[in-house]
C-alpha cells in the first residue's frame, strides 16, 4: 500500500509520515501534497475522486472551524472515498507534538511545567489553551523564549511578522521524525488518539 | 517538418530511452535527471550541421565521446541517436529516419575523436542511404557524417535543413550586460548572453521592427513603467544595443541600455524574440528564470498562440522547467508532458499519457503541475531539515 500524504506544510507532512511508518509499517509514501501551500481546500473534492484508486491520508488544521463543519464545507456533501484518510488536527497539527510532553520538554529544553497538558476542551483530554494563539504560535511566543537552548530559542523565534521562526522546520523536523513519541501524545490527545486507530483500522 | 520522435542509447543520462514529441514538450525531473542533456542530444544534430560544425566539432564541444556515453554504460560503449521527423503526428511511417551510432576512437598521442559505426537514414521506412562500420576501422571516411557533406546529403537535404534552423535559448543576463563577455560566447552561434544582440542584428530591419513592436506590447504590460524597448546600433562602433525608455518623473523619460536592464527585463526580452523569430524547432532552457510569477503563469499558452506560424505550419517548443507556474496550465496536454526520474543507474524518461499515475490526477482534474511536480520531487527532502550546521 502507497500513500499519497497531504499536508499543508512540511511539518504536517512529517508527522503523517511518522505515524504511517510507526502504525503502517508496511505501507510506503507515493507522493507528497500539495505541490505547493494553501491547496488542500481547494483540491481536496479531488482528492476525495483520486481516493478511489490511492490511499490518501490528509491532515489539516482546525483552523476555528470544528471537523464534521469542516467535513461539510470542504466535502460539500460528498461522500469520502473508503481509502480516504481525513484527520483534523485539534487546533493546528503541532498540537499533536506538544502532546508528547515529556519529549517535547526534553527535546527543546524546556521546563516540563510550563508545558499545558490535559486542559479541558468540552469533555475531551486535550491539549488546549486558553489564549489568543494556535499552538505553532503559542510554542514560538510563550514555550521557546523560556527554552534553555539558544539555538532553540534562535532557529524558533519569529522576526518581525513572519509567522514562524527561521528555521522551524529544521528544529520541527528531527523532534517528529527521531524523539516525538505517538503512543505518549495520544494519551493526552483524543483527536490523534482517534486518527491512529483509524490508520490502524486502514492498514490492517 | 516536426520532430516526431527521439531514441538515445548510452547517451548521458539515459541507457536507453524512447520518447515521442507533439507541439510543445515540458520536460520536467529533479536536477541533474539529464532535462539539459536532453535537449543537448537535440543540439548534438545541430551541432553536426551548422557552418564550421561538424561531427567531430559536435562530439568535441562535449569533451569527446567519453563525456557523452552513458556513465552507467558497460559492455556497449556505443552511444546512439536517431531521430524521426514527420509532416504530421499521425504520419504511420516517419517521413525521414536518422541514425548516428559511434564510440570512441584515437587516444594516446593522437587526438582523440570520435569514430562512426552505423549511420542509417530512412525515407518513409525504406532505407536510402546507410553505412556500418562493422570491424571498427579507424579511418577518415568513418569521421565525418553524410548528413554533413553538401555531397552526401543531396538526396536527405530536409534533414539537414531541419537540423539547422533548430533554435537553442538559454538567456544569461550576466553575459549579455558585460562587455567581455563578446570574447567568451563570440563563435557560438546559440543564443547565450551577447548573441542574442547578434542574433537581431542580423534579422531584415522591416522584420526586426514588427518583432519588436510585439515584444513592446507584451513588455508595456509585463515590466512597468517601461514605455518602449528599441534595436540601435553605436553609431561608432555598429555594436549592437537594446535601448529602453521608461516613463518616469523626467519629462521626455529615462533612457537605458542592456548593461542596465534587470535580468529579468533580459530574460523576457529573449525569450520574446525567440517565439517570435525563426521557424525551425525551438528549445528554451529553463524560461522562467527570473521572470514574475504572473508573467510565468501566461508562457505555455503564450507559446501555442505564437507556435503556429503566418504559412500555418507548426513551430515545435521543447522546454525544460521547475516551474509550477509554467506548468499550471490546464491547456498542456499529457503527451506534452515528460517526466524525468532517476534511478541508480539511470534516468528513465516517459511521456505523462504513459504515467497511470499522472493520468489518474489529470482525470481528476488535477491541473498538468500539481499532476507532475510532486512524482518528480526527489524523495526525502525532508531530509535537508536534518543537516548539520558544522
Amino acid at each position: 500500500m502507497d500513500f499519497i500524504i497531504v499536508g499543508e506544510d512540511i511539518a504536517t507532512r512529517e508527522i503523517i509520515k511518522r505515524l504511517i511508518s510507526q502504525y503502517c509499517s508496511h505501507a510506503a509514501i507515493l507522493r507528497e501534497e500539495p505541490a505547493r501551500g494553501s491547496e488542500i481546500q481547494a483540491q481536496i473534492r479531488r482528492y476525495n475522486m483520486l481516493a478511489e484508486s490511492y490511499p490518501i491520508f490528509v491532515l489539516t488544521d482546525e483552523d476555528g472551524e470544528c471537523p464534521p463543519n469542516k467535513i461539510q464545507s470542504w466535502f460539500g456533501g460528498d461522500i469520502i472515498a473508503p481509502q480516504m484518510l481525513f484527520r483534523v488536527a485539534v487546533d493546528e497539527a503541532e498540537s499533536w507534538l506538544l502532546a508528547d510532553h515529556s519529549g517535547f520538554s526534553n527535546y527543546f529544553r524546556i521546563a516540563n511545567e510550563e508545558i499545558p497538558l490535559s486542559a479541558v476542551r468540552g469533555n475531551e483530554k486535550e491539549v488546549s489553551f486558553s489564549i489568543r494563539y494556535k499552538t505553532s504560535l503559542f510554542i514560538m511566543l510563550e514555550l521557546v523564549p523560556k527554552s534553555r537552548s539558544a539555538s532553540v530559542r534562535e532557529q524558533l523565534t519569529p522576526r518581525n511578522r513572519a509567522h514562524k521562526g527561521p528555521a522551524y522546520n529544521s528544529a520541527m523536523v528531527p523532534f517528529i521524525i527521531n524523539k516525538w513519541n505517538p503512543e505518549m501524545a495520544r494519551q493526552n490527545s483524543s483527536s490523534l488518539d482517534r486518527a491512529i486507530i483509524r490508520l490502524l483500522e486502514f492498514c490492517s | 517538418m516536426l520532430m516526431t520522435k527521439i531514441i538515445l542509447k548510452n547517451w548521458k543520462n539515459f541507457q536507453d530511452l524512447e520518447l515521442p514529441f507533439r507541439e510543445r514538450a515540458f520536460i520536467v525531473g529533479p536536477n541533474a535527471s539529464g532535462k539539459s542533456n536532453l535537449l543537448d542530444a537535440i543540439r548534438f544534430m545541430r551541432d553536426i550541421v551548422k557552418q564550421a560544425g561538424g561531427f567531430q566539432y559536435a562530439v568535441a564541444r562535449r569533451g569527446g565521446v567519453a563525456k557523452i556515453r552513458c556513465l552507467s554504460a558497460r559492455q556497449d560503449s556505443n552511444a546512439t541517436l536517431e531521430i524521426h521527423l514527420s509532416h504530421s503526428f499521425s504520419d504511420v511511417h516517419p517521413e525521414w529516419q536518422y541514425r548516428l551510432s559511434f564510440r570512441h576512437a584515437g587516444g594516446g598521442i593522437r587526438r582523440s575523436e570520435g569514430l562512426i559505426l552505423e549511420e542509417v537514414i530512412c525515407k518513409q521506412g525504406e532505407i536510402i542511404g546507410e553505412r556500418h562500420n562493422t570491424d571498427s576501422i579507424e579511418e577518415d571516411d568513418w569521421k565525418f557524417t553524410l548528413l554533413e557533406q553538401p555531397v552526401s546529403n543531396k538526396k536527405f537535404r530536409e534533414i539537414y535543413d531541419f537540423f539547422k534552423d533548430i533554435q537553442y535559448l538559454h538567456v544569461v543576463p550576466q553575459l549579455i550586460r558585460e562587455a567581455d563577455s563578446y570574447v567568451l560566447t563570440s563563435g557560438r552561434e546559440d543564443f547565450y548572453g551577447r548573441n542574442l544582440l547578434e542574433a537581431m542584428a542580423k534579422k531584415n530591419a522591416n522584420t526586426r521592427e514588427s518583432y519588436f513592436n510585439r515584444i513592446n506590447q507584451f513588455l508595456k504590460i509585463a515590466v512597468p513603467q517601461l514605455e518602449e524597448m528599441k534595436f540601435v546600433s553605436d553609431q561608432k562602433t555598429g555594436i549592437p544595443h537594446l535601448q529602453a525608455t521608461y516613463k518616469h518623473w523626467r519629462a521626455k523619460g529615462a533612457k537605458q541600455q542592456e548593461k542596465q536592464f534587470s535580468d529579468g527585463t533580459l530574460r523576457l526580452v529573449g525569450f520574446l524574440w525567440a517565439i517570435l523569430d525563426g521557424s525551425g524547432l525551438l528549445l528554451l532552457e529553463e524560461p522562467e528564470l527570473y521572470l514574475h510569477s504572473a508573467i510565468i503563469k501566461q508562457m505555455a499558452e503564450y507559446i501555442a498562440r505564437f507556435q503556429r506560424k503566418r504559412d500555418k505550419s507548426l513551430r515545435q517548443v521543447f522546454i525544460t522547467t521547475h516551474s509550477y507556474e509554467l506548468l499550471d496550465n490546464q491547456g498542456i496536454g499529457s503527451d506534452e508532458l515528460i517526466v524525468l526520474r532517476t534511478d541508480s543507474e539511470s534516468t528513465q524518461a516517459q511521456i505523462g499519457s504513459e504515467v497511470k499515475e499522472i493520468r489518474d490526477y489529470l482525470d481528476k482534474g488535477f491541473s498538468p503541475a500539481e499532476a507532475v511536480i510532486p512524482y518528480v520531487a526527489p524523495k526525502q527532502v525532508e531530509q535537508l531539515s536534518l543537516l548539520k550546521e558544522d
